[in-house]
This record gives C-alpha cells, sequence and structure tokens, in this order.
C-alpha cells in the first residue's frame, strides 16, 4: 500500500490545482486580500482616513501619499482600506440576510404550497419588476440613509432571486423517498423541513450567495455615488467617486480612478471566486465554461 | 396566442397594483412629517406652528385615512393628476412629461448600442473559439461586468477631457431640435452604459452559441455542405438568441436603474436624476410616482419580451 501513495508533497497540489483553475484562485487572492484589508483597517491603514491634511490637497500618489490626497487633503490610500470594510460588511451582511431570509420564504413557500404559495410568489414577482437599483433606493428613501438601512435595503432586493431558487429546490425534495418515509412514520412538518430539506437548501444557497456578493458590492457602491448610502463621513468607494472625484476628474484623475480600481477589482475577484465555487459544488455545470 | 396575450397583460396590471402598494407603503413609513419639512423649508428658516402644520397637512389631504390617500393616489394615477411636487411646486406630471424624453431615449440607445455591439461580439467568440478574438472578448466582457457603471463613464469623461480636451455640453437639447448637439450629449452614458449591457449579453450569446454549434441539426448543416454563413445565421443564431432575448429584458431593467447613475453623473436632466433629487429632499409625490413609473416601463417590456419569446418560438404558446 505504501508504494501507491504519491510522494508529492501538498504544496504541489495546491499549486497544479491553482494552475487548472488560474482564474478562481486568482479570484480568491483578490476576495482574500480584500477581506484582509477590510478587517486590518485600523493596522494597515497608513494614516486615518478622516484626517485632513491641510496643505496638501489634491497631491498625486508620491512617497508619502501613496494613492495622493483628495480635495480636502485626506490620505486616498487610507481611505481605499476603510471603503474595502464598509463595501464588505454591508455586502457580506446583507448577502447573508437576504439569502437566509429569502431562503426560508422559498423553502416554506415550496414545501407548503396551495394558496400560501401562490400569493408569496406573487409578492416576489412583483419586488423583482423593480431594477435592483431602484428597489434600494425606494427602500432607502423611506427608512433614510444610514449603515443599518442600506444593509436592509440590499437585503431586500436579494429576498426575491433567492426565494426563487430554493423554492424550487425545495419543490422537488418534497417528493423524494426520504421525506414520504418520514411522513409515514409521522415526522411533523418542522422536523421534515429542518432535518430533511434545509441541507438540501444549502448548496443552491452558497451558489446564490456567491453571485449575490459582487452584486451587493456594486449596488452598495452606486448608492454611495449617488449620497444614498452610508452616510459621510464614512469612507465609501462610491463617494469619493461621486463628488471630488468627477469634479476633479481632469485635474487629479486619482481622486477617482483608484476607488474606482478597487470596487472593479472587488467585484471581480468575487466573481472569479463565485465562478470557481459554482465549479466546485456543481460539477454538471463544469464542462459549459 | 390571444389568450397569451391577455393573460399576460392582465398579470401585468396586477403587478403595477402591487408595485403601487409596496411603494406607497414604503413612503408612509417616511420618518418626520412631511407637512413640518416643507414648512421649515430647505434653509430651515420656515416657521412650523401646529396650526400652519394641520393646514398644510389638510391641504395635502394628509390627514385623511391611509388607504384612502392611496386610493385617490391611485386614481390620480389613471387620470395623470397625482398633485404638485413638493420641491418646484409645479404638477407632477409635468415634471415627469418634461423629463421622460431624455430617459427614455437614453435607455434605448443603451440597449441597442449594447446589443449591436454584444451580440456579433458573442457570435464571433463562439465561432473562434479558444482564439485571440475569444480572449480578447472574454477579457472585455469579464472586465465590463466587473466595473461599476459610474466608473466607466468617469473614465470616458477623463479621457474626453485629458485626450481631446472636450468635454460633453450641458443639459439636454431634444433629438429633433438639435441632432448633433444631443448625439454629443448622449452618446457617452448610451456607451458607459451600453458597455456593461454588452459584457453580459456578450458572454450569454458565446455560451449560448457554444451549445447551439454542439447540436445535432447544425452538424447536419455542417455535412450539407453550406457555408459558414449560411448555417450561423440560418440554423445557429436564431436558436441560441432565445435565451438571449430575455436576457436583454433583463438588462433593460438595469439600464433602467442605470440611467439613474448615468444622469447623476453627466448632469442630464432625466427622471433618473429627477428621483434622486426627490429623494435628497423627501419630495414624496415625485418619489412615488417616478418609482411606479419606473416600474411600468419594466413591466412592459417584460411583457412586450414574453409576446416576443411566443412570437419567436411557437412552442410556447401552445401550452
Amino acid at each position: 500500500m505504501e508504494e501507491l501513495r504519491p510522494a508529492r508533497p501538498w504544496s504541489a497540489h495546491l499549486f497544479s490545482f491553482a494552475r487548472a483553475n488560474t482564474l478562481a484562485t486568482g479570484g480568491a487572492l483578490i476576495a482574500f486580500v480584500m477581506i484582509v484589508l477590510a478587517i486590518g483597517a485600523p493596522v494597515l491603514a497608513p494614516r486615518d482616513p478622516l484626517k485632513l491634511f491641510y496643505g496638501n490637497e489634491f497631491l498625486p500618489p508620491s512617497g508619502q501619499f501613496l494613492l495622493g490626497t483628495d480635495d480636502l487633503g485626506r490620505d486616498i490610500l487610507s481611505r481605499i482600506i476603510y471603503g474595502a470594510r464598509t463595501s464588505l460588511y454591508v455586502g457580506i451582511l446583507s448577502v447573508f440576510f437576504g439569502q437566509v431570509i429569502g431562503g426560508l420564504i422559498g423553502m416554506v413557500s415550496g414545501y407548503f404550497g396551495g394558496q400560501t404559495d401562490t400569493v408569496i410568489q406573487r409578492i416576489m414577482d412583483i419586488m423583482m419588476s423593480f431594477p435592483t437599483l431602484i428597489l434600494a433606493l425606494a427602500i432607502v428613501a423611506g427608512l433614510g440613509p444610514s449603515l443599518e438601512n442600506v444593509v436592509a435595503a440590499i437585503s431586500l432586493t436579494q429576498i426575491p432571486r433567492a426565494a426563487r431558487v430554493i423554492r424550487s429546490t425545495s419543490l422537488s425534495e418534497k417528493e423524494s423517498q426520504y421525506v414520504d418515509a418520514a411522513r409515514s412514520i409521522g415526522a411533523s412538518h418542522v422536523r421534515i423541513l429542518s432535518i430533511h430539506i434545509l441541507p438540501q437548501c444549502l448548496a443552491p444557497l452558497w451558489v446564490l450567495s456567491s453571485i449575490a456578493l459582487p452584486t451587493a458590492i456594486l449596488t452598495e457602491a452606486s448608492l454611495s455615488f449617488l449620497g444614498l448610502g452610508v452616510p459621510p463621513p464614512s469612507p465609501t468607494w462610491g463617494g469619493m467617486l461621486a463628488g471630488a472625484g468627477r469634479e476633479y476628474v481632469e485635474q487629479a484623475p486619482w481622486i477617482g480612478v483608484f476607488p474606482g480600481v478597487a470596487i472593479s477589482l472587488a467585484v471581480f475577484g468575487f466573481n472569479m471566486l463565485g465562478d470557481g465555487l459554482r465549479d466546485l459544488l456543481d460539477p454538471r455545470l463544469r464542462g459549459t465554461r | 396566442m390571444t389568450r397569451y396575450v391577455v393573460s399576460r397583460l392582465f398579470s401585468a396590471g396586477l403587478s403595477l397594483i402591487g408595485v403601487s402598494i409596496i411603494i406607497f407603503v414604503l413612503m408612509q413609513i417616511l420618518p418626520g412629517d412631511v407637512a413640518r419639512t416643507i414648512l421649515i423649508g430647505t434653509s430651515g428658516e420656515g416657521s412650523a406652528t401646529p396650526e400652519r402644520v394641520a393646514a398644510l397637512r389638510h391641504e395635502l389631504g394628509l390627514d385623511q385615512p391611509v388607504h384612502i390617500q392611496y386610493l385617490s393616489w391611485l386614481v390620480g394615477l389613471f387620470r395623470l393628476d397625482v398633485g404638485r411636487s413638493l420641491t418646484t411646486g409645479f404638477p407632477v406630471f409635468q415634471e415627469i412629461q418634461n423629463r421622460l424624453p431624455l430617459t427614455l431615449e437614453l435607455s434605448i440607445l443603451t440597449v441597442i448600442f449594447g446589443t449591436l455591439l454584444s451580440i456579433p461580439m458573442g457570435v464571433a467568440s463562439a465561432i473562434r473559439q479558444n482564439t485571440w478574438i475569444d480572449h480578447l472578448m472574454r477579457i472585455i466582457s469579464v472586465a465590463g461586468i466587473a466595473m461599476p457603471i459610474f466608473w466607466t463613464g468617469t473614465l470616458i469623461v477623463l479621457v474626453l477631457a485629458v485626450g481631446f480636451h472636450w468635454l460633453p455640453p450641458l443639459g439636454y437639447v431634444p433629438p429633433w431640435r438639435d441632432p448633433w448637439a444631443n448625439f454629443q450629449q448622449l452618446i457617452w452614458p448610451a456607451l458607459a452604459l451600453g458597455y456593461y449591457h454588452t459584457a453580459v449579453v456578450a458572454r450569454m450569446t458565446r455560451s449560448q452559441m457554444l451549445e447551439v454549434l454542439r447540436q445535432d441539426y447544425v452538424r447536419t448543416a455542417w455535412a450539407k455542405g453550406l457555408r459558414e454563413r449560411v448555417v450561423i445565421s440560418r440554423h445557429a443564431l436564431r436558436n441560441a438568441l432565445l435565451p438571449v432575448v430575455t436576457l436583454i429584458s433583463i438588462q433593460f431593467s438595469f439600464s433602467v436603474g442605470g440611467t439613474v447613475i448615468m444622469e447623476t453623473l453627466f448632469f442630464l436632466p432625466g427622471i433618473g436624476k429627477a428621483l434622486v433629487d426627490a429623494i435628497n429632499f423627501k419630495d414624496f409625490p415625485m418619489v412615488q410616482t417616478i418609482i411606479v413609473l419606473f416600474a411600468a416601463l419594466v413591466l412592459i417590456i417584460n411583457l412586450l419580451t414574453d409576446l416576443a419569446y411566443g412570437a419567436l418560438d411557437p412552442r410556447i404558446t401552445f401550452k
């Protein structure tokens, strides 16, 4: 038996996996860097993102301010690092709530069927007929711009899609033999839902979440760009692109360009990570890239 | 076919009612008293005595029960009279009428650009899979999906300003009055939005084409000795494009939301910008009506897509 075990160290396996899935690994690395930046912002950011360095406005990238300064003399690099914190915090939280609540609604709706199902699906369809940004705008308009309300708004935009997908999973699992068996020995609905149906919904939820996170990050950035996201002075990538980024794009392009790069990298990274996760979790899709 | 159309129309109408209810409820949750906010004014100098607040509430109809308010708003929507904007004082529908052509033109331009660019891109990518064309197209697609549209727009302005020392003229001129100025104003936001549209649709077109090209009937066409152009256009493309049609309508829904961002970025006085301004000033008659309008636009597009789908694929209407 000893001769059959390969002599390669685990790192070689890792590298060959990485080479075979370059895009996904690249995405995972970018996503990892973003997460590290977000968590370690107080330690990693060279300066206070809110501090105004008088006399140092509009400085191009240099050794002192690695990504330059904005119109108020704030260090752009630090603001971008703290912006990662906002974007990822809002993104991950809203995806969590949106998928969990949407998944629960879909699971219950599909399992019980009948009138409740029809009514719930109607409501979900109506919510989906709004463009995501418009729906988020409407909710922030109703509740007022704050961190919690932005998370609530983006979560609400994710609920209909999650409910739809999990509902179809629930519908198909409802008919399977082990559920029949459980029902026949008198298992309660709660038991069947939580022990039998719920585990089957987890994989689709992961896949959905991987698609939802980049969208959530983009929606948060769009809301901040419009001035209806997390309120200032919190640094947000979208907000950095809005005021001074747009106004001084000719004279000081770095103010607007770098936040945009950050958003694009984050969305790209999480998108690629999600693609890779999907390929791993759903082998049937592997051939269609 | 008629039954299909009627049932779709009915369902769209119900959805629109549902949309109006949701929006109305959302606006009711608005914190703070609207009447007080108006009286105090944006500069904070007005006086908001209880008598004046009560009088204004009565004038605006805010003291009536909620369902009465909702019904009178709904009826107003049908009569095209939902009261006046709280910021400008002009009738809401007049404001919308002034701004709607711009937003519509922008959305249509976006979808046209997006579709015209993306479908050839996707097809080229599929029929020359794994060549440099394919790789280039895929990079353009992936980049386009990741880049936020307001950044693409900013980059376009940057390139124009720094490279050509030219900025698009502000404001809006309708195309029938001065088509060249109108073109100069709208081409850039349409390109920025259209780029995202292109990226998503090209990706889908490519994967659809790849799937269709592996089908047996395409093999038969090749075996018959038909030229590549005929195989692609007559046999492969038509089947590949069906899901793409659905995607284009989904993308229209996105581009409706995108016009909000583009109009804010390029200072275009359209409905999108009006919505953002109305939200900032808590002008809830405007906010409600504009959002219902957006939802109605999306529902109409979905309806038209469903109908087009039914026309393109006869299997659907015979269900």
